[in-house]
């Protein structure tokens, strides 16, 4: 009896029940429309904030009065204006800061002396905002276009370094091992295996030098620039044109969009391999 | 060719992983080299290969290449070493290009290092499409490019599973049977080694030294048959016993310095 009791207690077989599921969750999908939504929604809130006159339009204009702004901008061509003033000088001051940045990241991440001298310095200089230069650089470069891209490349320069030598080090040493065993020259070694093995992270050190390169160059042009989407900004915001103003910062945000567009769809192509 | 390790010493700082180890491989001769993990085996052969300098000792090769040899001692690894960015036909083509081949030859070259591993018609393909078989296939065919006189293959079946293990140990015999390359095989499975080696360079661990050689006197073709079983599972007994000690140490030794 009392053997039957005991299995009575534990449960025995006769207690049968379905398993509870305890999986799910984690795993985020996607949602198009909501995002979609949530846009519409702010601008959306933004219409009716304004349309009630509860804020004065010289604080926060109409969405379409900045759309407004923004169109009479690109028909009377002050956009192309600004803007191609502004490209130029991201162009040079992105494209020299990140060749020099390349070659000294290859260079920290292949040879000990390189590494020894130049990696104290730049992690010494990387953190120094560099729009605290520009007033040096105005002394030694005068106020022109020379001081600007010469900022913009140094804010580019230094992420480039890092991110490239960082990569330079992922690039797996059984990998160069492997070359090394095949007689690989050098240099075939450097461009075939180290290059696009470090592509990986200077392709992540694009975006973090894109965004350096947007900042410093918005910050330099409105300390001293004729054209320029910085020097159009404070310009309006000086006449208290917000509408104008909001327009431009539409189109700040809309150049680092596209820019950062350019890097993903260089990354999806370049690294069709991960 | 001929391969001749002599009094191969090498230390890592305090460590001594390898001491005093001579090992030679005849032409056209397999030596596999076991030990537990640890003992030093894939540091002796990056050593052979002149990928890492031992603290002493030398490494000598003797006799004269093919006339196509491109590169007269050549690596399998065990991780396979392909590179990612480059197709089947490409990683192949990586380890051509640096000499100075014709383009016909080159293609000869690939086509028939493709052929022989069964890669022809993924030759588009890149390595992360590919299962470990036949990333390790991609190695051999690497290998099979430059027509090498010497095989280094370090545990080159130790990241497939069991049965592409046998798959690919039937293709590398396939391979031997060939042109007879020297073949130096190491391995923790001494099954394996049982399989492929004419002999068996036993290591012990901590430091690394040799701790016996075995010759294997059945031929290679007799030793699946079924009046050699006894022979086969007497030699595996002993290389097992061998090992056996060292490799519960080795199991139960941290494996990083905290």
């Amino acid at each position: 009896m009392s053997d039957s009791t005991a299995a009575m207690n534990r449960g025995g077989a006769a207690r049968e029940r379905k398993l509870v599921f305890r999986g799910g969750g984690f795993a985020i999908e996607q949602r198009t429309w909501i995002s979609v939504l949530a846009f519409v929604a702010l601008i959306a809130l933004w219409q009716l904030v304004t349309a009630t006159g509860l804020v004065s339009p010289i604080f926060l204009p109409s969405p379409m009065r900045v759309l407004r702004a923004l169109w009479d901008l690109a028909v009377s061509g002050d956009l192309w204006r600004h803007m191609s003033a502004s490209l130029v000088r991201i162009g040079y001051g992105w494209l020299i800061g990140t060749v020099f940045g390349i070659a000294l990241g290859l260079m920290v991440g292949l040879f000990t002396v390189a590494r020894a001298a130049g990696l104290p310095l730049v992690e010494a200089i990387y953190p120094i905002p560099k729009i605290a230069l520009l007033p040096l650089l105005i002394l030694w470069l005068g106020i022109g276009e020379g001081s600007k891209v010469a900022t913009i490349a140094l804010s580019v320069f230094f992420p480039t370094a890092i991110a490239t030598f960082g990569g330079v080090d992922s690039v797996p040493r059984n990998l160069i091992r492997m070359a090394q065993s095949f007689n690989v020259p050098l240099r075939r070694i450097v461009s075939q295996v180290l290059i696009p093995g470090a592509l990986p992270g200077i392709l992540t050190g694009f975006r973090i030098s894109i965004a350096a390169a947007l900042l410093v160059l918005v910050a330099a042009e409105m300390i001293g620039a004729q054209y320029g989407i910085g020097a159009f900004l404070i310009l309006t915001g000086n006449m208290m044109q917000t509408d104008r103003l909001m327009a431009g910062v539409v189109v700040v945000s809309l150049l680092g969009l596209a820019m950062s567009r350019i890097v993903s769809t260089v990354e999806r192509r370049l690294l069709r391999w991960r | 060719m001929e391969i001749a390790l002599s009094n191969i010493t090498h230390r890592f700082g305090d460590l001594t992983a390898l001491e005093n180890v001579s090992l030679h491989a005849h032409e056209g001769e397999i030596v596999a080299i076991i030990g537990p993990s640890g003992c030093g085996k894939s540091t002796l052969l990056s050593i052979a290969g002149g990928i890492l300098k031992p603290t002493s000792g030398e490494v000598v090769l003797r006799g004269v290449p093919a006339a196509d040899t491109l590169n007269e001692i050549t690596f399998i690894f065990q991780d396979f070493s392909l590179l990612p960015w480059l197709n089947v036909r490409d990683n192949v083509a990586f380890v051509l290009k640096h000499h100075a081949l014709g383009a016909a030859e080159m293609q000869r070259r690939i086509a028939d290092a493709l052929e022989r591993t069964n890669l022809s018609e993924f030759a588009k393909a890149l390595p992360k499409q590919l299962s470990g078989g036949m990333r390790q296939r991609v190695g051999i065919a690497r290998a099979l490019a430059v027509r090498p006189a010497i095989f280094l293959m370090d545990e080159p079946l130790s990241a497939l599973d069991a049965q592409t293990r046998e798959l690919l140990l039937d293709d590398i015999l396939a391979l031997w049977q060939r042109d007879h390359p020297t073949i130096l095989y190491v391995t923790h499975n001494f099954q394996e080694a049982i399989r492929i080696a004419d002999r068996v360079c036993v290591l012990s661990r901590r430091p690394g030294r040799v701790r016996e050689i075995i010759d294997i006197p059945i031929s290679r073709a007799e030793r699946g048959a079924a009046d050699h079983q006894v022979e086969v599972a007497a030699l595996g007994e002993r290389l097992w016993s061998l090992i056996k000690e060292e490799a519960i140490v080795a199991d139960r030794e941290l494996v990083a310095h905290v």
